[in-house]
């Protein structure tokens, strides 16, 4: 029960301590929440949901300009044509006639899950490979990290767009793509990490005790490093919705009936960028906030999580360096007019 | 130096045989869809080709490990094979584009540490001034922007605005250096974006961090003023994580380089291996990637040599 | 009643719940206002609602800046005199970096090249016989009664290109003579002038040019082809066959000269004189050409200078350089620009300052159905597909075709090569119209009350957005459209022909266009194309139709039997045609002249049009 409250305390502590003095990352956190929440509820929260897993076209309403900018006599003309597709497109439609908003919030969800998934299983790829490495030692560790060493020599951009056209388009193709070559790199940190704990008095008691490599692996090490994996998760989410809307551009990503905000960049707003702006600009801003939100999350998480990579905290200012440069002077005009009246010794 | 540079240069050797292996393992994932390639090529003109036939020509029907060394001896020899849809070796193709990403590569890096270094100091010379946070806020920016959306916007608005696209035919630099420049700026700029807004908040960290140091604090007791401090003191100590970070970027720059050239239209590799992967041409691939590999290696040789100048007290051996 | 109350409620509660969520957006979108202002206002003009008729293609026949060609072409009156010099700048689709004569004639970019024929300028859509040719080497031909041989008499003023460097300059700029011609096709065929085997390359020149038996020559100007056939069909082919003529001086090079662009030479009006990778090529012009402009007969062919054919790879890179004026034509054996973005491009650029030229024949994006598969095997499954798909809904509002003139009046078109589009479409019109009840019944019918859910495979030149229209309108009446994209288009044929595959593929509606493929894989190889439901009489009769269609002895007989396998094959609905044409359209800017919207992408009769072209700022 105490255990419990410690750990609820140390909580709140953690999350106090990130708005008050990360604010840009509590900032963050709660863009990523907001976009969690999107992806949950996409359904209710759409106005034209999905049916049967399509997003609903209405070519008859192609194009069509955002509600919200239109003048009163459109908007007054969009009500009277509306069909029972609807007619009301808060943020426009594409060329096919599918809803912006709706889109878009579906869109959040592939970038959620994406997310999600990728973090998940390049977090336990690279533990898997940095702890092994770095406990098993020896040979296995030269062998392993000099593959680590060529492969992050491969531009991650390449490997992407190797394994997609090789594997194919598709979300699970991209979650694999994209979350195995960031785990084999996330390897790295991991096992210096590791090789800093196995060091330690308490792992050669371990050792002394009996305990295998597995039991070591799960039971000290992991617990030790937790916080630099959590860290690492966290700085890999910028990276994946970039990385993700990137492919997309190059179309080399999901399928085309899957929503996605880099698709719909490519696919439509590149296509209609002078007569329906709304389609380049809403999903570059969703994409633009989601990337600032995981990296001011990433960067205030890091901060707080591990010390030791803190950077650019200390304060410093020209005025107070110029005040204490002025009195350092005057300490020492001082100190001169003393030595000149021979009041100090040694002179 | 001159012995450390061997050295280096003699590692790369071991470090190019593994990143054969793994370029190799990676396109063998999916066998036999090269020979695919190849007799759909012939039957889409009327030729009819044996499959098995095929698969001897490019060696593929003999087990990996011979498909291997076969293939590595060559690319140990500087033959990459043969392009299957142009009519050119792999060798002579990238020896053309590989100058056209290396400029690409070589502007953007120039463009983005001239515009984040100065930034990035006077950020930190007048932290938490207004204009300090309007930086640090662009910074900011630029990291989260996808750099093909304002790419693609840069590329299409100005044109119907204005008239102006950037040339879409290339020329070399020697040819027509203007030309060619007014091809690469915008592009390298493009990319650099991103680049500028990780550079400018290392260098602002970096440098506030130095000026915590007591030898700053010393130069400052001495009555130094402000520029020597930070020009003579802050900066070259500040630029040493600064350079390992943009050498370590430039594997991420290469990404940003293969939007911009099939963007923009810049015949370099980054269009190339796009082109390659898309018609399955996998000798041109592995080529890319190989090339593209050692790139990233060479790039990151030259930062160590950086590394070492700017840092004195880093130990080469 | 109260139910459909709560619903209403529901649709509020998620309007006001889409209303919050947009407002942020909204608030973002405002806050980039200042650098997409300028975008926000071109919209209000453009596309403020759809029904206008404010973009593309849809303006093409109103509007005066676009001059609208279908098949028949229009030639202004007021294009001046030609003059000489300048420049142009063409967008290409593809670079091969081959320079061989014995290339194929799908590498159409052979502007140096010349065969004794040439596809006519005045050439446009159909099929392609050799009333559509016109003499190029050749003077004047005779065909003997029994279609057996051909005399051919040659120009005596034909050069082959004089190179300044003379490392390059294989020919010295001489004469073309009858030998060259016979040794030219003896070298593809392997029967003389020294050859025993066909020259090797990547094409089957012995299997296209099957009728040849033998070439004579006189040595000065006349040669005579032997046929082993005794068929106007044979004729026909042989001469719409276009064969670049080189000399023996070209085999005297090795293997790595002949791969070299400076020493790619032939008789055209353009010499090739830089190759840049897979990007541009550049010509110039061939000061020793003979042509003359048939319009004014006094005048030495070619007008321009230099032409420099540009591959851009991304449609907004090519849409910006036609915007800037750097590009001077956009086109391609398949559209360039998505139809928004010849909307854009109607909406962002000064009337006048291009020309646009619309065809409405090319074979419509279809869904290949695998017919040997349930449920497609039924033939009510397919016309329910048919009939869940609103054509008419698609060209109006998603090609923007709203006057009658470019939408055939029916629900579908086969490419018109052979059929009799207009009469064939409203015979079938409506029967087969946008009915998604009827879809429903007859589903029902066919045991699928529930519908079904199969798998498409996009090839990657596919109009995506036209298939994720289709899903929707096949959603409608409970069919689950899944969608995969083919990383090539090797993948699409895989899919198609794999009998172990269930995937339908994306593709064109319109028997002809694929009549090869099919008689390679159904008729000949049997293999499982996947089309065709095989055991039905239709398939019977469509088989005996390609059978016509290949053994035909002339071009009337071809042609009937061409008809016969297009009116066929729409009608058992082996495919769903998802439009009624695809409207392609090719631009031009307003200062190129001599142009009168003739397909110059078609094979290799570019050079001949390019070279009655001139441009307005020569010096």
């Amino acid at each position: 029960m105490k255990e419990k409250n410690r750990l609820r305390r140390k909580r709140f502590i953690f999350f106090r301590e990130l708005f008050k003095k990360k604010t840009v990352g509590g900032i963050g956190l709660a863009i990523l929440v907001f976009f969690i929440l999107v992806a949950i509820f996409a359904d209710v929260l759409a106005p034209y949901p999905m049916q049967m897993g399509v997003m609903q076209a209405d070519v008859l309403h192609s194009l069509q300009k955002p509600y919200i900018f239109m003048t009163a006599a459109e908007k007054q003309e969009a009500v009277m044509t509306a069909t029972s597709l609807g007619g009301i497109h808060l943020l426009g439609t594409d060329s096919m006639g599918r809803d912006t908003l709706s889109y878009i919030i579906y869109g959040a969800r592939t970038s959620v899950i994406l997310c999600l998934c990728c973090m998940v299983l390049s977090a336990v790829v690279s533990v898997i490979i940095g702890t092994t490495s770095a406990t098993v030692g020896g040979w296995f560790d030269l062998v392993v990290q000099r593959l680590v060493d060529s492969w992050l020599c491969i531009p991650s951009m390449l490997v992407l767009l190797m394994l997609m056209s090789m594997l194919g388009h598709g979300m699970l193709q991209m979650i694999f793509a994209l979350s195995v070559p960031s785990g084999i790199a996330g390897s790295r940190i991991i096992r210096s990490a590791t090789i800093a704990v196995k060091d330690s008095g308490y792992m050669k008691n371990c050792t002394l005790l009996g305990g295998g490599t597995w039991w070591k692996i799960v039971h000290h090490i992991i617990p030790n490093i937790l916080p630099l994996i959590i860290t690492n998760m966290a700085g890999s989410l910028g990276s994946v919705v970039l990385m993700e809307a990137s492919i997309s551009f190059l179309g080399f990503g999901v399928d085309p009936s899957t929503p996605s905000w880099g698709y719909l960049i490519a696919q439509e707003g590149k296509a209609n960028m002078f007569i329906a702006p709304w389609l380049c600009i809403t999903p570059g801003i969703c994409i633009s906030l989601m990337v600032f939100g995981a990296n001011m999350f990433g960067d205030a998480l890091r901060d707080l999580l591990d010390p030791r990579l803190k950077g650019g905290v200390g304060t410093f200012s020209i005025k107070k360096m110029k005040k204490l440069a002025q009195k350092q002077l005057k300490k020492m005009e001082k100190f001169r007019a003393k030595q000149a009246k021979g009041k100090v010794a040694g002179a | 130096m001159v012995k450390y540079i061997i050295k280096r240069v003699l590692l790369l050797i071991p470090a190019v045989l593994l990143v054969c292996i793994t370029v190799f393992l990676l396109m063998r994932l999916i066998p036999g869809s090269a020979v695919d390639a190849i007799v759909y090529k012939y039957s889409s003109i009327g030729v009819e080709v044996d499959e098995d036939a095929v698969r001897a020509q490019l060696g593929l029907d003999k087990p990996a490990a011979i498909q291997f060394f076969v293939w590595f001896k060559d690319v140990i020899q500087g033959n990459l094979g043969d392009s299957l849809f142009q009519n050119k070796s792999v060798h002579s193709i990238l020896a053309a584009e590989l100058p056209v990403t290396f400029e690409l590569g070589i502007i953007t890096i120039i463009l983005s540490t001239v515009i984040s270094i100065p930034l990035g100091l006077l950020c930190a010379a007048r932290q938490d001034s207004g204009l300090d946070i309007i930086l640090r806020v662009i910074a900011i920016i630029f990291l989260s922007i996808p750099v093909f959306w304002i790419a693609t916007m840069v590329l299409v608005y100005p044109a119907a605005w204005w008239g102006y696209a950037p040339p879409a035919d290339y020329v070399g630099f020697l040819e027509n250096p203007w030309k060619n420049l007014q091809m690469f700026l915008i592009p390298a700029l493009l990319s650099a974006l991103g680049q500028v807004g990780m550079q400018m908040r290392l260098v602002r960290t970096q440098t506030l961090e130095v000026m915590r140091q007591d030898y700053v604090r010393t130069a400052w007791s001495k009555g130094l003023n402000e520029r020597t401090v930070l020009f003579g003191y802050a900066f070259r100590n500040s630029m040493i994580p600064t350079i390992t970070m943009i050498g370590g970027s430039v594997s991420s720059l290469i990404g940003g380089s293969v939007i911009m050239e099939n963007l923009f239209n810049i015949p370099g590799i980054g269009k190339e291996v796009v082109a390659a992967l898309s018609s399955r041409d996998y000798p041109l691939v592995q080529g890319c990637v190989i090339i593209f590999a050692i790139y990233v290696m060479v790039i990151n040789l030259v930062v160590d040599i950086c590394y070492k100048w700017a840092d004195p007290r880093v130990s080469l051996e | 009643m109260k139910g459909m109350e709560e619903k209403n409620m529901g649709k509020h509660l998620k309007k006001y719940l889409a209303m919050a969520l947009s407002v942020v957006m909204a608030a973002s979108l405002a806050a980039c206002g200042g650098s997409t202002g300028g975008a926000g206002t071109a919209s209000s003009n453009a596309s403020g609602n759809t029904s206008a008729t404010a973009s593309g293609t849809a303006s093409a026949g109103t509007d005066s800046n676009v001059t609208q060609v279908g098949s028949e072409l229009v030639k202004p009156e007021n294009e001046g005199d030609p003059v000489y010099g300048g420049e142009l700048t063409m967008y290409y689709h593809e670079f091969y970096n081959i320079y061989v004569p014995e290339m194929p004639t799908s590498y159409g970019y052979a502007m140096w090249m010349e065969g004794l024929w040439s596809v006519s300028p005045d050439f446009t859509d159909g099929m392609l016989t050799q009333d559509d040719m016109v003499g190029q080497i050749a003077d004047s031909w005779e065909t003997s009664d029994d279609y057996s041989t051909l005399t051919v008499k040659i120009r005596d003023d034909v050069h082959f290109q004089k190179k300044e460097d003379e490392e390059y300059d294989i020919y010295g700029g001489r004469l073309v003579t009858a030998d060259d011609v016979k040794y030219t096709y003896d070298r593809l065929l392997g029967i003389g002038s020294g050859w025993d085997e066909p020259v090797e390359c990547e094409m089957n020149w012995p299997r296209e040019l099957y009728m040849v038996d033998s070439v004579d020559s006189d040595g000065a100007q006349t040669v005579t082809f032997h046929f082993n056939t005794n068929s106007e069909v044979a004729v026909s082919n042989f001469i719409c066959t276009v064969i670049n003529i080189c000399g023996p001086e070209w085999d005297e090079l090795t293997a790595d000269q002949q791969a070299d662009f400076h020493y790619a030479n032939g008789t055209g009006p353009y010499i090739l004189t830089d190759v840049n990778g897979t990007s541009s090529m550049t010509y110039e012009k061939n000061p020793d050409y003979y042509g003359t402009d048939p319009n004014h007969p006094e005048n030495q062919l070619p007008y321009i200078d230099t032409v420099k054919l540009i591959h851009i790879d991304d449609s907004s890179d090519i849409l910006a350089q036609f915007l800037s004026g750097s590009l001077d034509w956009i086109g391609g054996t398949s559209d360039v620009l998505s139809a928004s973005e010849k909307a854009q491009l109607a909406s962002s650029m000064e009337p006048g300052s291009y020309k646009g030229y619309s065809y409405k024949s090319a074979a419509p994006a279809a869904i290949q159905l695998k017919c040997n598969e349930e449920p497609f095997s039924d033939k009510n499954v397919r016309i329910a597909m048919q009939k869940a798909i609103n054509i008419d809904e698609i060209m109006t509002s998603y090609y923007k075709q709203t006057d009658g003139d470019n939408q055939i009046p029916g629900i579908w078109v086969v490419n018109s090569d052979f059929s009799d589009v207009d009469n064939w479409a409203v015979k079938l019109a409506d029967e087969y119209s946008y009915d998604p009840e009827g879809a429903k019944e007859l589903l029902k019918e066919a045991g699928y009350p529930d519908g079904f859910e199969f798998t498409i495979t996009l090839a990657p030149n596919a109009d995506t957005n036209l298939y994720v229209l289709a899903q929707s309108y096949l959603a409608a009446v409970g069919i689950k459209m899944n969608i995969e994209n083919a990383s090539d288009i090797m993948e699409t044929i895989s899919v198609s022909t794999d009998p172990d595959n269930p995937n339908c593929v994306s593709g064109t509606h319109g028997g002809k266009n694929n009549s090869a493929i099919i008689k390679m894989t159904t008729l000949e190889g049997g293999a499982n194309y996947g089309y065709f439901a095989q055991d039905t009489d239709e398939y019977a009769d469509y088989a005996a139709a390609v059978d016509a269609f290949d053994t035909a002895k002339t071009l009337d007989d071809q042609v009937a039997a061409g008809k016969e396998m297009d009116d066929l094959f729409a009608e058992a609905h082996w495919s769903i045609a998802l439009a009624a044409t695809n409207p392609q359209t090719e631009y031009m800017s307003s200062r190129v002249h001599g142009y009168y919207g003739q397909r110059i992408v078609n094979n290799q009769e570019r050079r001949s049009l390019v070279s009655l072209m001139w441009v307005d700022d020569a010096e």
